[in-house]
């Protein structure tokens, strides 16, 4: 078997357990930077797990949270905010220009188990809290 | 930074250096914030050197143990973790997360370090993390000393002292160590997050720290500006976050056996 017979079969059974194919390894994201140069900010956060739900907080400082979005699309979470004003940074890191921060954007792959009729999006200062329920039996 | 340096001094692959000849009045602190949960120490220590306007003096080097990094400042080279003082208080800012393997040889260098220049405190400043801190409104400060002299520090404020728990990471061979060679080590920990920067831990901290030192920290433009903060350190609280979790930070969570 060829390599690229290998690799379409290694995609094809990840696909039918239903994984998802990282685009980048982890290795790979720990040097991409947590912000684009049109001024999108990735911000922190984590996933808790629980026996009937999983807990997802995302750090928003400074976010303007009249503007929050989330959203879900298939097992996709998607949080959106903007920022109560810009953000400039000015002759910093690898890009010796002025870049402003509008907006924050992250996109969250789910756990396979997640029931998302049961679904829940608190504030708690400059965090939100989402609560995605769990299926029991998977 | 200029050179030559003044001193410099390698101990076991970490390399400590001055690049101007300061001498520190009695009693001297040492202060560290090497990054940790909710990056408490290191938010809490450059808070300091911009409120206090510090001098840049030296700083630790290891081209074993660190990542391959120059800090560029005005167009010059830093350190990666750099010291700086005013009258007799040092202080330890990072710029990176520390490396797992680096943990030991740089915990046993400072303390070296700190024996042979003569401090007569370390204060170690720490996150001590806990899974409900976004619903405290004031985190708590408890305190950990090597001995009585460390101890003395605290002992006309009111905090609690850290009695039972597991500490993992620098500052945790860092005061066993201290505890071995009596040298007086005191540790200031913070109720925080585990992996979001908590700048206002870092403010409770300093108000206590003010105290300890007998130096005033105004913690007010910390505050205002605690959310910038947050967002100017995400990148490094992520690094740290990666670096606690193969250091085994989560052993913080554990209840020890003996007495739970």
């Amino acid at each position: 078997m060829s390599f690229d017979e290998l690799s379409r079969l290694r995609r094809r059974i990840r696909e039918l357990l239903g994984e998802y194919e990282p685009v980048l390894d982890e290795s790979w994201r720990e040097v991409t930077p947590m912000w684009t140069s049109d001024g999108v900010l990735e911000p922190l956060f984590s996933i808790y797990e629980y026996p009937d739900h999983y807990v997802i907080v995302v750090d928003l400082p400074g976010a303007d949270f009249s503007t929050l979005s989330v959203d879900v699309k298939g097992r996709r979470l998607v949080v959106r905010c903007r920022l109560k004003e810009e953000v400039v940074f000015s002759r910093w890191g690898t890009i010796q220009r002025e870049i402003r921060f509008r907006e924050y954007m992250r996109a969250i792959d789910l756990p396979q188990d997640v029931d998302l009729s049961k679904f829940n999006v608190e504030r708690k200062g400059t965090m939100v809290v989402i609560v995605v329920g769990r299926k029991l039996e998977f | 930074m200029s050179y030559p340096y003044y001193y410099e001094e390698v101990f076991d692959g970490i390399t400590i250096f001055e690049t101007k000849i300061v001498e520190i009045p009695k009693p001297s602190y040492m202060v560290l914030g090497l990054p940790d949960a909710g990056l408490v120490g290191s938010i809490s220590v450059s808070h300091m050197v911009r409120t206090l306007k510090m001098e840049e003096f030296g700083g630790i080097e290891s081209y074993r143990f660190f990542p391959p990094v120059a800090v560029i400042h005005e167009g010059k080279p830093h350190a990666p973790i750099r010291f700086f003082y005013k009258d007799n208080v040092v202080v330890v800012v990072p710029e990176i997360a520390i490396p797992p393997q680096a943990i030991y040889p740089l915990s046993l260098a400072i303390l070296d370090y700190a024996q042979k220049r003569g401090f007569d405190y370390i204060i170690s400043i720490t996150g001590a993390p806990v899974p409900n801190r976004m619903n405290l409104d004031k985190p708590r400060i408890y305190w950990l000393a090597s001995n009585d002299r460390a101890a003395k520090l605290v002992s006309e404020l009111k905090i609690d002292q850290f009695k039972e728990g597991l500490l993992v990471g620098p500052y945790a061979i860092i005061f066993k160590e201290s505890v071995k060679r009596r040298v007086s080590n005191l540790l200031l920990l913070a109720e925080t997050f585990m992996e979001f920067p908590d700048p206002e831990a870092a403010a409770k901290v300093l108000e206590v720290l003010s105290k300890v030192i007998g130096v005033k920290v105004d913690v007010a433009k910390l505050l205002e500006e605690a959310e910038l903060i947050k967002i100017k350190t995400r990148e490094l609280m992520k690094h740290t976050t990666q670096s606690l979790a193969r250091m085994g930070k989560g052993y913080e969570y554990q209840m020890p056996l003996l007495y739970a």
